[in-house]
């Protein structure tokens, strides 16, 4: 053999044990870390849900490591999940004793990316009392994943300052409204919410009054009721859409009128919506508005329409009887699918 | 000129050509590794849950194009249905099957006819009929004439209600998370327009109601192969591409995209075998070309599972389906090579497709010719030829154990140690004909091209068979 094809031949076969060897160990390193880390998990999640004093030393990790801090960032969610709120307080002592809160404080202000958005993830998980006041600047990070969890963390601290900061950030724009809307789903944020509709004024923003009503809707919140049938008279249509849609949520018999005028609005998308409330509604009153709405000249108002009747028991399914064998091939189209899910269904 | 010395000239433009191959498979596993990095320590701070129970979050059609799935139809639709994410509907685009697929459906899931009206004007073979659960409401089905696969997605594209559509093989398995981390790259990046996740090879695995329950590899050697194939294709090179902003591709087998962009791109080809790859070129440049931002990415985390051929013939064809498909895409929007209109793609990426991967096949099987001619008439130097030979094999195995450490470092799905020594074993044993007869097979499309243009069939199993030495292979 020709001894450079002998060089080569050896020399690649080295390099693919080489290869080899640095897969193989890898593996034996990441089941080791796999090991220890469910160790590690399963110490402190004994810690948190004992309080007890190891607690602080487990904490202490988290000063200096990411990783710890991580670790409590999955283990403190999860017992909370299935101890309720009440193991945060001790956790927040072991933070504030061991210095955590003060690193944390320091981290958010960190050039690394990841770095601020796992402290900003930790100090909502922690509730630290002056958590708004660190993360709310986050909201404008030049980063997408820290926005992103600032608008977590200012939805789990829940505070009147958390709510406006989310508010606030929707005008701006550098996150999706939905993305903050969808952290005030709580009758927490509805004091704020309706402050902020009545500083807006009726004719302002329809985006924002879209976004809120949204929000309001999330929250099933009673209090926003008289806000959401202010809004159903907002000039703009995609205010009216999302207060229409709330009202499925946040109105009672009271809203009945209004979203029946709403049935009768020039846009498609509000009448729909309205459709949908009326049936959610349940009041069998709405039986003949819905009735008449089967004969909208928008498909998607027919078939809410037709839907919201069949979940108003027999009056409604009457009248969807009835539909069927009228003169509107389109109504009964619709009359007919309804009814014959329903009776599936049943 | 000597044959000899037309031999050598061959030899060293081969060797100039996989130099620069190489280069590039180098920096993208690179990129890849250094991206995959990025994303695993980013992971802990993704509220991927929070997405999927969000009543806020984008709702998605799933489109599930179906023609003669009757095996896996009901199972792949379980599956979907189990979902963490709250916000999408399914609809199923039976396309004119022969077997009882529609039946199957009916069956399973309670259907009924129902009215729907089509929300865009896509041209597509007749719809029929259109049904829908009476257990669950967000299950949709539409019965239409065949029309092939572009065609039952372009139907669903039209009776599809929400902004984001998921077109996905009606045979392959969603991870349950898989759907909010799509989702959540539109939601971080309002200007995404598609985004595709990575496709794995279930054979082997265990499936139990639709979802993947125990990840193995497969004791077919073939399966193994293209595990390893996905694994580099997906994680050693596409990653790279994506983060670079230069994806050319999104399987068909898994991806989301925004339905208006879709729609005002004219919708899916319907005289391609290559609709999935055509429609993201075109998506590319339609954007471009109005002026409007087009961000495509791959997004390495939301699993789809799909079942690889095990047989010898099924593979074949699905393979010089592929090519045939790269090639007709490439053909068609063949004024964006080197085209500075269209960036870094006209620019980098498009002239890759073409030099690398729709020639690369003739490239390689010239290579190959050559090489077996040189070595039979004594033309050149057999060390030269087996030095070749040797870097080109070490090469693949830098490349598949990359793979190997990436999935390692992203997933670690498949942890049990006989899985890594069954991929190294199909590391090594590929390039002993497999890669050779593939190179071949995609060449050969070239000359298959010319016929009319059919998807083939696989042989399909089933994911749910009872599971025998781990593998579902025949």
């Amino acid at each position: 053999m020709d001894p450079t094809l002998g060089v080569f031949l050896a020399l690649s076969a080295a390099l693919n044990a080489l290869l080899a060897g640095v897969v193989v160990a890898r593996k034996l390193r990441r089941d080791r870390w796999e090991r220890r880390q469910l160790g590690r998990l399963g110490d402190l999640g004994r810690a948190v849900r004992s309080g007890g004093s190891d607690l602080d030393s487990l904490v202490r990790r988290a000063v200096r490591r990411r990783s710890a801090q991580i670790d409590l960032a999955t283990v403190l969610p999860a017992v909370v999940r299935e101890r309720g709120v009440g193991v945060i307080p001790s956790v927040r002592s072991a933070a504030l004793r061991t210095g955590l809160g003060p690193a944390l404080a320091r981290r958010v202000r960190s050039r690394r990316p990841v770095v601020r958005g796992t402290a900003a993830l930790l100090i909502g998980h922690l509730q630290l009392a002056d958590g708004t006041a660190l993360v709310a600047p986050l909201l404008d990070d030049r980063d997408s994943d820290v926005r992103l969890v600032a608008a977590r963390t200012l939805g789990a601290l829940q505070t009147p300052e958390s709510a406006a900061a989310l508010i606030d950030a929707v005008a701006v724009g550098r996150l999706m409204p939905d993305r903050l809307i969808e952290r005030l789903d709580g009758r927490w944020a509805t004091p704020v919410i309706l402050d902020r509709l009545a500083a807006l004024g009726p004719e302002r923003d329809g985006a924002t009054q879209a976004a809120l009503a949204r929000a309001l809707g999330l929250s099933g919140d009673e209090r926003g009721e008289a806000a959401l049938l202010e809004l159903l008279g907002s000039p703009h249509a995609e205010a009216r859409v999302s207060a229409a849609r709330a009202l499925a949520t946040c109105g009672s018999a009271a809203s009945h009128a209004a979203l029946t005028s709403a049935l009768a609005d020039a846009s498609w998308e509000v009448r729909a919506q309205a459709a949908m409330a009326l049936g959610a509604l349940g009041v069998t009153a709405a039986v003949l508005p819905l009735s008449r709405a089967l004969n909208d000249a928008a498909w998607w108002a027919r078939s809410n329409a037709a839907t919201a009747l069949s979940g108003l028991g027999t009056a409604g399914n009457l009248a969807l009887q009835r539909a069927t064998v009228g003169n509107d091939p389109y109504a009964a189209e619709c009359a007919v699918e309804a009814l014959e899910i329903s009776a599936r269904a049943s | 000129m000597t044959a000899g010395r037309v031999i050598e000239l061959v030899v060293w433009f081969l060797m100039v050509y996989f130099g620069i191959l190489a280069s590039v498979y180098t920096v993208m596993a690179a990129v890849g590794w250094r991206t995959v990095g990025s994303y695993v320590r980013r992971r802990p701070l993704r509220d991927y849950r929070g997405v999927g129970e969000s009543p806020l979050s984008m709702p998605v059609s799933i489109l599930a194009p179906a023609y003669n799935e009757a095996p896996t139809i009901v199972g792949s639709i379980r599956g979907l249905l189990r979902s963490q994410f709250v916000n999408f509907e399914i609809i199923v685009i039976n396309d004119g099957s022969t077997d009882d697929t529609l039946e199957q459906l009916v069956a399973a899931f309670s259907l009924v006819p129902a009215t729907r009206a089509p929300r865009a004007g896509l041209a597509t073979a007749p719809v029929q009929r259109v049904w829908v659960s009476a257990t669950e409401p967000r299950l949709t089905v539409l019965d239409k004439v065949n029309g092939g696969k572009a065609d039952a997605l372009n139907a669903g594209l039209c009776y599809a209600r929400y902004p984001l559509v998921c077109a996905i093989d009606a045979d392959t398995i969603l991870d349950p998370g898989a759907l909010p981390r799509l989702v959540w790259e539109f939601q971080s990046h309002p200007d995404t327009v598609a985004t595709g996740g990575i496709v794995r090879i279930v054979n082997g695995s265990r499936v139990e109601a639709g979802r993947v329950v125990e990840v193995r590899t497969s004791t077919s050697l073939i399966a193994n192969i293209q595990i390893l194939e996905y694994l580099r294709a997906f994680l050693a090179a596409r990653v790279g591409w994506s983060r670079l902003q230069m994806v050319l591709i999104i399987s068909g087998a898994f991806g989301l995209f925004r339905r208006q962009a879709v729609i005002d791109a004219g919708g899916y080809d319907t005289t391609t075998v290559g609709e999935d790859a055509e429609l993201v070129l075109r998506l590319h440049r339609h954007h471009r070309e109005q002026g409007r931002p087009c961000r495509i990415t791959f997004f390495p985390d939301p699993i789809c599972w799909t079942e690889a051929p095990s047989d010898l013939r099924s593979l074949v064809r699905q393979r010089d389906r592929w090519q045939r498909g790269l090639i007709e895409m490439l053909g068609r929007h063949r004024s964006m090579i080197a085209n500075p209109r269209y960036g870094r793609l006209g620019m980098l990426a498009v002239p890759y497709y073409v030099f690398f991967e729709m020639l690369g096949p003739i490239v390689e099987t010239v290579g190959l010719v050559a090489v077996v001619t040189a070595l039979v008439f004594g033309l050149a130097s057999p060390t030269v030829l087996l030095v070749t030979i040797g870097l080109s094999i070490t090469y693949s195995f830098v490349l598949s154990y990359t793979a190997i450490l990436l999935e390692e470092r992203l997933y670690r799905r498949a942890p049990e140690w006989r899985c890594l020594v069954r991929l190294m074993v199909a590391a090594l044993a590929e390039n002993i004909g497999y890669r050779q007869l593939m190179t071949v097979v995609r060449a050969r499309a070239w000359w298959t091209i010319r016929r009319a243009s059919t998807w083939g069939e696989m042989r399909r199993i089933g994911f749910e068979v009872p599971v025998r030495s781990g593998d579902v292979a025949a």
